[in-house]
């Protein structure tokens, strides 16, 4: 499931309509009215009437003004006084998900399920190749005991009329590490020594569920402040809008921010320093390093396979290089990357350079609130634009072949690309760990299926998003070549 | 034979609330079909501006406006026009 569904619009028509409530002064004076808003009386339900309707619309409010859904003990608290905590706080901190449990629908589990499209049939498949005999037939129709199935999904292979079906619980389905169970009541709630913030769970809901601690608040106070804000875009910003991306940075500058820079430059840095890390580590004999500027990835291997952080890579990320520059610079501005990944407020939580984090879809509410047309805008040029290697950090593969170019031949990088995690990768790396051998010797790892474009918080589809990001590419100069 | 003009809105509110996957619409649509249509991307029709984000995003089929658009509800739009 990409971005586009109902769950989606209806999260990003919040934040649209509480960002015009900043904008308008009346945030702390009227969030309260915005379940009211969006399902006046006599409106259509989505739910199962207009006031569970409302009740979720509080607490996507809530999430969106950057609380945890979780921490709404007292639901008579208005969103007003939510709204007033959330203009007056200092800083944000983890965990970046949140659950809206009276969003969740509290899905049955995952189990196979015999529908009533079985004929019966005499050869019964099912039934004999069941290997713990789970299948029996009553009225004349196969049933599976729950007790004694193990979901290894025999029967629904074997059915000649496809009467198999599998019940599955989409965000336990979408978790790569286990992290999102449901709990004794059957709502899903997320143990956070697990979570690795991927966003997975956020976008495979169908009731929109789950959601993330938004940041927007903190950066629309930010923007009206006297500092000086600085946009960092990452390289994945190309595509996410109907506009180029020089029109883009006309459309950040018109929200207030002061400078917008690229973060492909902090990646050219990273570049750099990964590809004079890898010589160094192959020099001394290591089986294999792994890439580390996927967020995502290196909390699984903080939480899931910590045998495999000797190999994982200690260069920074593009964020991190991108934000020091900045602070470098001025130690006054307060910096905003701007990205697909959720997992990146949760790194950005734990680096003091990077004061907020912002997803496209988040920016693309702050457009819609200024009631800016960014296909309209004129362009604003880079000063310097940053290597083809650094744009192509945002589509899956780009990392490690960026590192194999800088590195050059000499090097024998032999890059890998782990395009997506899930089990089945999980469990590749843990026996690269274990064995001490890998496939190439510089593994690429990305959370995302495609890369950063394919992110929680992307707007456009992952096509046209990678598209554009290879197009630009095209038209930039490769790191080996810039002076 | 005059094609169907089936203009899809670029505007920011349209794009973020959904019509960046709009044009997914055209892969549904039978060859035949598919020859009778001309996709047409358009800066903001203007249809968001009464700032209901919820019937966004908009697009249109021969001049006729469809809110809350999906590529499926625009196929069944064109084929509703081809019918005629």
């Amino acid at each position: 499931m990409q971005c586009q569904n109902n769950a989606t619009r209806i999260k990003r028509e919040i934040l649209i309509r509480l960002l015009e409530l900043f904008n308008e002064g009346k945030l702390q004076t009227e969030a309260r009215q915005l379940p009211y808003t969006m399902y006046p009386k006599g409106s259509a339900d989505v739910r199962c009437c207009i006031y569970k309707d409302r009740a979720v619309s509080r607490l996507r409010s809530i999430a969106a003004l950057g609380w945890a859904a979780e921490e709404d003990i007292d639901d008579s608290k208005s969103l007003n006084e939510y709204a007033r905590e959330a203009l007056e706080r200092t800083a944000l901190s983890g965990p970046v998900m949140t659950v809206l449990d009276i969003a969740c629908q509290g899905c049955v589990n995952n189990r196979y399920y015999i529908t009533d499209v079985c004929q019966g049939c005499i050869a019964r498949p099912c039934m004999v190749n069941c290997p713990k005999e789970a299948i029996s037939i009553v009225g004349g129709r196969s049933i599976i005991d729950p007790d004694k199935c193990i979901d290894c999904g025999k029967c629904k292979s074997v059915c000649p009329y496809n009467a198999v079906t599998k019940v599955s619980v989409p965000c336990e389905e979408a978790c790569p590490v286990g992290a999102i169970t449901k709990n004794k009541t059957g709502q899903a709630t997320i143990d956070f020594a697990l979570c690795i913030s991927c966003g997975r769970c956020m976008r495979s809901c169908p009731f929109g569920a789950v959601m993330e601690k938004s940041q927007v608040i903190d950066v629309a106070r930010a923007l009206r402040s006297e500092k000086e804000v600085v946009a960092m875009l990452a390289p994945a910003i190309v595509g996410q809008f109907p506009a180029e991306i020089e029109q883009i940075v006309t459309g950040l500058l018109r929200l207030g921010f002061d400078r917008v820079v690229e973060v492909a430059h902090g990646a050219d840095t990273t570049i750099r320093k990964e590809a004079a890390e890898f010589v160094e580590r192959m020099q001394q004999g290591e089986p294999f390093m792994t890439t580390s500027c996927c967020p995502a990835y290196v909390q699984t291997v903080k939480k899931h396979l910590p045998q495999l952080a000797a190999y994982v890579s200690e260069t920074a990320t593009p964020m991190h290089y991108t934000a020091l520059a900045e602070k470098e610079r001025s130690a006054e501005c307060v910096t905003v990357f701007i990205g697909p990944c959720v997992a990146k407020r949760q790194e950005g939580f734990e680096d003091s350079c990077v004061d907020y984090v912002l997803t496209f879809e988040e920016v693309g509410a702050f457009f819609v609130a200024a009631e800016i047309e960014v296909a309209l805008l004129e362009p604003t040029e880079f000063a310097e634009p940053p290597s083809r290697e650094g744009r192509g950090f945002a589509v899956a593969g780009g990392v490690a072949a960026a590192v194999a170019v800088y590195a050059g031949v000499g090097a024998g990088v032999e890059p890998e690309s782990i395009n997506g995690l899930e089990a089945r990768s999980l469990k590749k790396l843990e026996l690269y760990a274990r064995t001490q051998h890998a496939s190439g010797n510089l593994i690429e790892v990305m959370a995302c299926e495609g890369g950063c474009v394919a992110g929680a918080g992307a707007v456009a589809v992952t096509r046209s998003a990678t598209k554009a990001v290879e197009d630009l590419c095209r038209v930039s100069c490769s790191i080996t070549t810039k002076p | 034979m005059k094609k169907i003009v089936v203009e899809i809105c670029l505007g920011t509110t349209c794009f973020v609330m959904g019509g960046a996957g709009l044009e997914d619409f055209m892969e549904l649509l039978s060859e035949a079909e598919r020859e009778q249509v001309t996709l047409k991307p358009s800066t903001c029709i203007g249809l968001c501006k009464d700032r209901a984000y919820g019937r966004a995003p908009y697009a249109r089929v021969d001049g006729e406006a469809v809110a809350e658009a999906t590529p499926a509800s625009l196929v069944s739009k064109i084929r509703e026009v081809l019918g005629k």
